[in-house]
């Protein structure tokens, strides 16, 4: 090709261009005389100039591959078209309905500086400009002239507009505003540097799987976001999804285009190749028809190509509403079955077959968290997304070391109870069958009735008080906090009849309630060695006032502080229980079933261990008062769980996972067998470290306090049925931990947002409520703040709910129990640390799974 | 705002155009070599350029309006699409790889000259069809620079290249059908 033939070329395409197209081929011949090159050459260039007039009479964005738009353009921009004398350089916007494009540096609205087209959209064309007000980038897209003439659809645009505001989210475009000028409506939104994803896909293929799960993660967040927000979509497809270069999605175009859309069939807006049977057909349109265009979004994504494509709305009518697209794996055979499973559960024809959220989508994507999903989208996930959590954040670690700790915890404990000065782990201490016969040989007679069991110094010291004087007969002084064996006897049965005792307490027969009144009411107290240290006979009953039972329970400061507060809290959950229970967002199953279990539990330790006498009369009433108990903690246990645990939920559900899972508890779930396994080794080291303060405290010589767990651990002394009854309180114990610090904890995180601060502002609330429990002020600093509220928090925030309770649980349980060894183990000792060094056992066992399997 | 590149502006506006944007050349390359550094940097490889969307920002940024007529900002964008050719290329050369090919420069047309179906192109592949065109008939090349890179009007075109408007019409429209066929060989290599 010379520059002589070149030109010639040029002169008869131009000619023949110019004449209609049924003349050309004649046209040619002549004008060629036989040069065949010559003509050929000049066929080619008209084919391509042909190939371009078409092209652009269509939409020029990337949906025009996918079939054209519903809206037609309004003119097609033919190549020679002047675009417009420039006679000045900056210059207002042109009259309406002249459809000249803009061009950049006009002024719009005096506020926006348009600096360039960014590409013509189905409904306008779209530049990027400069808010000169705020100084900072925007995006400007123009309502096509034809939509701004009529009325109601302006004002259908403006609705959508407000509802598009709405959403903010770091996944979603904003839209700033609507404006108007010189009769041009356009947006004004956001301004995303990227490429959207239908220009990524037709440039690169299919991208890598990894890119295009997290593309479809954040999709689906955004997407659940405006969901949340009330807001749908209606027109989802790759064009509408941009990413900037770190890979960050952000959806355009929320419900946009359907306000610019009318509402008869042939006006009816959205990108046929992207809609949903329903919406082709004008059946009304719902988030799952997102749903479905969202399908048809990751069918591109993984496949690199659309789920259909055809040439005309009737064609796609019948592809959506009959049609099956190519399954996905035989386009990509090396993708991952979940993949091609969900993306075609999304593409179901009817509605109800589909995902009816776009986070159970999220749900479905391989090696996504989401819980994270939930937390990002700002959305509550139901219980059951909760239970079936992926299990990416779930270690598998360490079970033989964790089961090793709860062995040696059980080995070492013995051990170390004997000298750490507890009061009932004292040496030389006698055990509760010598103890109970030594005393019914100092009573010179027995009644009809006898109750046993053991009491602190200071019970002891109340006694005395009250029927000290003539009636008692003293022996060995009792050392400060030391415990003391009692046995009482009467010709009647004896019954608790202390409020306190009833309802807090253990509802049996105590030292003090019920007060020793009558002749035939006797006590014998000895100190762990047998030895005497007093008699009483019952006083005579007093005139008026019935005894007071204080000190029966012997709680402490702390402890009925405690349980005010949660008697506050409760009532102020009430309306949120309420509203809760009659919304979707509570958990009434969970409420249902924690409620029910700590009915059992009362009821079951009520009837084990408490005090019963064949008189019907008050064996009814004792009765009576048990159940309302029993009714009563369950029922604030119900509100409480209604009320806080989607607090939980929403803003910290990965501690929900195993505790979730526990409540739908399948035998084999290896999740709850591992939670329970750490919190097995977390309450035996809790119970190590506990023992250990005693033991340090003791050695140097300082006063501790009372023990917490006092009054449970006088319960295990007696052994039998009384202390199979304390120890299945424990369970109580445990729940309750878990909810001090799971509570306290979702509200943290909801207003510090980042785990890590909450946690620890957590911790520094829970230590002055925590500390008492030590054995000192001095040594709980570290070994209540550090060991117990350090590792609980950490244990909390890797592993959740479940391993906290568990942990709390088993504290309880072994704390409680006489442990120590004095020639041997008592049996309620030795029966303890079997049954959790066997419950370790089995979790070893059971936490076992293979890598890569999750449970159904 | 670059006062000295105003001045010359206003002062150039009425010398015959040629004259004028040898003088405006490097006072424009810098400028917006570096407004378009950005656009070239490597991680941005897989990004997509709009030349002639940088020269319209590159005179909004460093031009003051209010002192430049229809004629000033003329010069001013065929300036602009002779620095900005010369940009891409240069940023070709330091890049050292073949002017072909994944992660090279794609570049955005306008609607309105876009000669493939997607609107963005191949940078490497489009100067090497517009320099076999340039071997053939240097004018139209140079024509269909100013319009590519500049984004010129086709009366601004024929005022910077002083020949009539139906020339340029003529030429511009041959010159797309030619390109199209040439890049559609191209692609199909």
């Amino acid at each position: 090709m010379t520059p002589e033939r070149h030109a010639l070329a040029r002169d008869i395409f131009l000619k023949a261009a110019a004449v209609p197209r049924s003349e050309r081929g004649d046209y040619l011949v002549q004008q060629c005389a036989g040069d065949e090159a010559l003509r050929g050459e000049v066929e080619k260039l008209l084919a391509y100039h042909e190939q371009e007039t078409l092209a652009s009479a269509a939409p020029t964005d990337a949906s025009r591959r996918s079939g054209a738009q519903l809206e037609l353009n309004a003119s097609a921009e033919t190549i020679a078209a002047p675009i417009g004398s420039r006679a000045a350089p900056v210059r207002p916007t042109p009259p309406l309905g002249s459809g000249a494009p803009l061009e950049p540096g006009t002024i719009l609205g005096g506020r926006y500086r348009l600096a360039s087209l960014l590409g013509q959209g189905g409904m306008g064309a779209v530049y990027r400009a400069e808010d000169l007000t705020l100084e900072q980038p925007v995006a400007i897209k123009f309502l096509d002239s034809r939509f701004a003439e009529r009325s109601d659809w302006i004002e259908r645009f403006r609705n959508e507009v407000r509802l598009a505001r709405i959403v903010t989210h770091p996944n979603v475009c904003r839209v700033f505003d609507i404006g108007e000028a010189d009769g041009r409506v356009f947006l004004s939104m956001e301004f995303v540097e990227g490429e959207d994803l239908a220009g990524l896909i037709r440039r690169d293929g299919k991208l890598p799987f990894e890119k295009a799960v997290d593309i479809a993660r954040q999709v689906c967040t955004g997407l659940a976001a405006a969901h949340g927000a009330g807001v749908l979509h209606r027109d989802l497809k790759p064009a509408n999804i941009m990413v900037t270069r770190d890979g960050h999605v952000r959806l355009t175009d929320f419900g946009i285009a359907v306000a610019a859309g009318g509402k008869g069939r042939e006006l009816r807006a959205g990108t046929p190749a992207y809609m949903a049977p329903e919406q082709i057909a004008g059946r009304g349109v719902d988030a799952r028809s997102d749903i479905y265009a969202l399908g048809l979004v990751l069918y591109e994504l993984f496949s690199g190509q659309p789920a259909f494509s055809a040439d005309s709305l009737d064609e796609y009518e019948r592809f959506h509403e009959e049609e099956e697209p190519k399954p996905l794996s035989s386009l990509v055979p090396e993708l991952e079955p979940g993949v091609e499973q969900l993306v075609h559960w999304c593409l179901r024809k009817d509605p109800n077959e589909r995902p009816q959220s776009a986070l159970s989508v999220a749900a479905a994507l391989p090696g996504v968290d989401v819980l994270a999903v939930a937390l990002a989208a700002d959305q509550l996930p139901a219980p059951e997304l909760v239970a079936s959590a992926s299990d990416a954040k779930v270690r598998v670690e360490r079970r033989g070391m964790l089961t090793l700790i709860v062995i040696a915890a059980c080995v070492a404990l013995p051990w170390l109870r004997a000298s750490s000065g507890l009061p009932w782990e004292s040496p030389g201490a006698k055990s509760t069958e010598f103890l109970r016969d030594a005393a019914r040989q100092e009573l010179a007679e027995s009644g009809a009735f006898e109750s046993f069991g053991y009491c602190s110094r200071a019970q002891a010291v109340s006694f005395l008080d009250r029927f000290a004087g003539a009636n008692a007969v003293g022996g060995v002084t009792p050392a400060e906090g030391e415990v003391l064996f009692w046995l009482r006897t009467a010709a009647r049965p004896l019954s608790p009849q202390s409020a306190e005792n009833l309802v807090l307490g253990n509802s049996r027969v105590s030292l003090l309630d019920p007060p020793m009144v009558g002749a035939d009411a006797r006590a014998v107290l000895l100190n762990q060695s047998g030895r005497l240290v007093t008699q009483a006979v019952g006083a005579q009953p007093r005139l008026g006032g019935a005894p007071e039972g204080a000190g029966v329970v012997g709680a402490s400061l702390a402890q009925s502080t405690l349980r005010l507060t949660a008697l506050l809290v409760t009532f102020v959950c009430l309306p949120f229980a309420w509203r809760n229970y009659h919304s979707a967002r509570g958990d009434r199953a969970g409420a249902v079933k924690a409620s029910a279990l700590i009915f059992g539990i009362q009821l079951a330790a009520w009837l084990v261990g408490a005090t019963h006498v064949r008189a019907l009369g008050i064996e009814l009433t004792n009765a009576t008062v048990a159940v309302l108990r029993a009714f009563g903690f369950a029922s604030i246990v119900m509100v409480l769980y209604l009320a806080l645990e989607p607090l939980a939920r929403r803003y910290w559900p990965h501690l929900l996972i195993g505790w979730t899972r526990a409540l739908n508890f399948r035998g084999r779930d290896p999740l709850i067998w591992q939670h329970v396994l750490l919190g097995l080794a977390l309450g035996s080291f809790w119970a190590l470290l506990w023992t250990c303060e005693w033991s340090l405290v003791t050695a140097l010589g300082l006063t501790p306090h009372e023990p917490f767990v006092m009054r449970q651990a006088m319960d295990r002394l007696v052994g039998g049925r009384v202390a199979a009854a304390s120890a299945v309180q424990s369970v109580v114990f445990g729940l309750t931990q878990g909810l001090l610090f799971a509570t306290p904890l979702a509200i943290a995180r909801a207003v510090l947002h980042r785990p890590m601060p909450a946690a620890v502002v957590v911790g520094l609330l829970l230590l002055p409520v925590l500390l008492p429990r030590g054995a000192h002020w001095a040594t709980s600093l570290v070994f209540i703040g550090g060991g117990a509220i350090g590792l609980g928090l950490w244990a909390m925030v890797r592993y959740g709910l479940l391993a906290i309770v568990i942990a709390a649980t088993v504290t309880m349980f072994l704390n409680a129990a006489p442990l120590g060894w004095q020639q041997g183990l008592r049996a309620q000792g030795c029966f303890t640390l079997m049954l959790v060094a066997g419950a370790a056992l089995v979790g070893w066992r059971r936490s076992y799974r293979k890598t890569g399997t999750s449970p159904s | 705002m670059n006062r000295e590149l105003t001045q010359t502006l206003v002062e150039s506006a009425s010398s015959p155009p040629a004259k004028a944007i040898q003088k405006l050349l490097p006072l424009v390359y810098d400028d917006l070599r570096a407004l378009a550094a950005k656009y070239l940097s490597a991680e941005r490889k897989n990004h997509t350029l709009q030349p002639t969307a940088l020269v319209h920002e590159a005179f909004v940024k460093l031009v003051d309006q209010s002192r430049v007529n229809w004629q000033g900002r003329t010069h001013f964008l065929a300036v602009g699409a002779e620095a900005m050719r010369r940009i891409l290329i240069d940023h070709a050369r330091t890049k050292k790889r073949g002017k072909r090919g994944g992660g090279w420069q794609r570049v955005v047309l306008e609607p309105s000259v876009a000669v493939t179906e997607t609107g963005d192109v191949d940078f490497g592949a489009l100067q090497d069809a517009i320099d076999e065109l340039a071997k053939l008939d240097p004018q139209q090349a140079r024509m269909v620079e100013l319009r590519f890179f500049g984004g010129l009007t086709v009366e601004e075109v024929a005022h910077v290249m002083g020949v009539s408007k139906r020339k340029v019409e003529g030429d511009w429209t041959h010159a797309k059908a030619w390109l199209r066929a040439k890049l559609a060989a191209e692609r199909s290599e």
